[in-house]
């Protein structure tokens, strides 16, 4: 096809150019060679800007490709484009980065899966040896109570390990999530009743503002671990006296489930760094039993799971967590 | 009762078996899968612990092996793989109960006791309408508890627990159980929501009355029982 532009091209050129023609004035002579110039000119751009886009089109679709990579996808390949040994050679190039990227990450995950197996195994031992010395009836009232704080501690230390299992997990995508219909409100209800409970000591104040029916698509343990991590920091965040409002919210294509609590906030520094694990904020309280520094983590990754976005406002001694989903047609 | 050890961590096996034997419990250690599978199907035991991850065959094929040829000794499974997946797939082969490492040593020991006597009450007859501890009664289906002829005022939660903390009676009930039975919750995230409840419980139900019945064990979880712990 190029060849033959190129020719149709040329003849005309030559046509137009070549052949002389002597009833024409010299200067309708010029016009005609310039628009046959012209002509060619442009048919050679066009050609040229062809050849040239169809050269670069493997460039374009590496460039595509690397966009579109990020950890959860590296052990896709890009397609060899079959067109002249360079993009050949960039592309497998490419792809042998991200292959190697790609072994690092499932290295790091691994390794997180196994420690947290191998951790759980010497973590026994020692909550077994401690169980017993804190059962010797030989042993003074004051050991026995610093057996019983290293118990919580071991305690502890094993939901870490849990949450960071659960997390390698989900960066794996090995946990899978159910889809069946859950409706909101009676999940609501539940939390507020044990919130509440939770909430007597520090006298807060524990309500349901809106209650739409929401129904959303998904995998009822999680949702009720989700609202769970909520309610729980809503607790520990709080000031005495202060209140925690759980609310569903219908609105439009989109509904919302959020957890408002009265504390005093995070400070605006702070906000970026909230999802990230290990974070922990400081609680109202001295006394409360700290948590892991994982709970947001394992509660954003099942919003997002669902096809969700968790977002947080915090602000003048209003904190409020909502969990946006869309809805579903049915 | 007789009961094997299955679990390759010798430290974690010892351990294990001096606290079964210091409760009165015979019990044997197995390290390997395949022997174990021989040894329960031999028929010298009561009851198993089996561990999940085993050389030889894992605690899950050893439990659907057994079932499959009509054993019917209480199971119970032990794994640090504490995940859901991991306990549904351990009850679906067979077993009887599921304990996620890191466990209370009396609490499996408590497990272990309440599967023994569970097969030993084998066919089971009709389940009670009322369980009774000393003076305490829970109706099941009226769901109402009371405590010397007393009504007790209980949220439909702090029955359930009661009826979890009945039915287990004499038996320590930890912290995940409870979590688990009552709330259903397959995670424990550290909320110290048990024993709020475990507090509001005991007020209705201990406060002024002479005989304490529901007592903490220290570093293990709960137990409803008559006289101390």
């Amino acid at each position: 096809m190029v060849a033959g532009l190129v020719l149709i091209g040329g003849v005309a050129y030559y046509e137009l150019a070549i052949e002389p023609s002597e009833n024409e004035p010299p200067v309708q002579r010029v016009i005609e060679i310039a628009a046959a110039a012209a002509i060619c000119v442009a048919l050679l751009t066009m050609v040229g800007w062809w050849l040239a886009r169809r050269a670069l089109r493997p460039a374009e679709i590496l460039a595509e490709a690397a966009g579109r990579i990020h950890e959860g996808n590296l052990s896709e390949q890009i397609a060899m484009p079959g067109s002249g040994e360079e993009f050949e050679r960039l592309t497998a190039v490419f792809n042998g980065m991200t292959a190697r990227l790609d072994a690092s990450f499932q290295r790091v995950r691994q390794f997180t899966l196994y420690a947290s197996h191998e951790l759980k195994t010497p973590l026994s031992i020692l909550r077994a040896e401690f169980e017993r010395l804190g059962d010797d009836p030989e042993r003074s009232e004051t050991d026995r109570v610093h057996f019983e704080r290293l118990l919580d501690e071991m305690d502890r230390l094993a939901q870490i390990v849990d949450g960071l299992t659960f997390l390698a997990k989900a960066d794996s995508n090995l946990i899978p999530l159910a889809r069946e219909e859950v409706p909101m409100q009676p999940l609501l209800a539940g939390a507020l009743e044990d919130t509440s409970a939770l909430g007597a000591a520090l006298h807060l104040d524990v309500r349901m503002g809106k209650n739409d029916p929401v129904v959303w698509h998904g995998d009822r343990h999680r949702l009720r671990q989700l609202l769970v991590i909520l309610c729980d920091n809503a607790v520990k965040y709080n000031r005495p006296g202060g209140k925690i409002i759980l609310s569903l919210e219908q609105s439009g294509h989109c509904s919302k489930l959020s957890v408002t609590n009265t504390g005093p906030g995070i400070p605006a520094e702070d906000h970026h760094r909230v999802f990230q694990r290990f974070y922990r904020g400081s609680t109202a309280q001295s006394d409360q039993t700290e948590g892991c520094g994982l709970g947001l983590c394992i509660a954003q990754w099942i919003v997002a799971g669902h096809g969700g976005v968790l977002s947080f406002t915090s602000g003048g001694q209003v904190t409020e967590f909502t969990a946006t989903m869309e809805n579903i047609p049915p | 009762m007789r009961v094997l050890i299955v679990e390759d961590e010798m430290k974690m096996a010892a351990l294990l078996l001096e606290g079964l034997r210091e409760h009165g419990l015979a019990a044997e250690i197995c390290s390997r899968g395949d022997e174990a599978l021989l040894k329960l199907q031999a028929g010298e035991f009561d009851a198993a612990v089996l561990d999940i991850m085993l050389p030889g065959l894992d605690g899950i094929a050893i439990t659907r092996k057994l079932r499959e040829r009509g054993h019917t000794l209480p199971i119970l499974m032990v794994s640090a793989l504490g995940s859901v997946d991991e306990r549904v797939s351990g009850i679906e082969a067979g077993a009887d109960d599921y304990l996620a490492k890191p466990f209370a040593v009396k609490e499996l020991i408590a497990r272990l006791k309440s599967l023994g006597r569970r097969a030993m009450q084998m066919p089971q007859m009709a389940s009670p309408q009322v369980l009774r501890l000393a003076d305490l009664t829970l109706d099941l289906q009226r769901r109402e508890a009371r405590r010397g002829g007393e009504l007790l005022h209980l949220s439909s939660k702090e029955t359930l627990l009661l009826e979890v903390l009945l039915r287990h009676a004499g038996l320590i009930c930890g912290r995940r159980l409870l979590l688990q039975e009552v709330w259903e919750y397959q995670f424990d995230q550290g909320s110290n929501l048990v024993d709020v409840f475990i507090r509001r419980l005991r007020v209705k139900l201990d406060v002024g009355a002479e005989v304490k019945l529901l007592h903490t064990v220290r570093g293990a979880g709960y137990v409803l029982k008559e006289g101390g712990v």
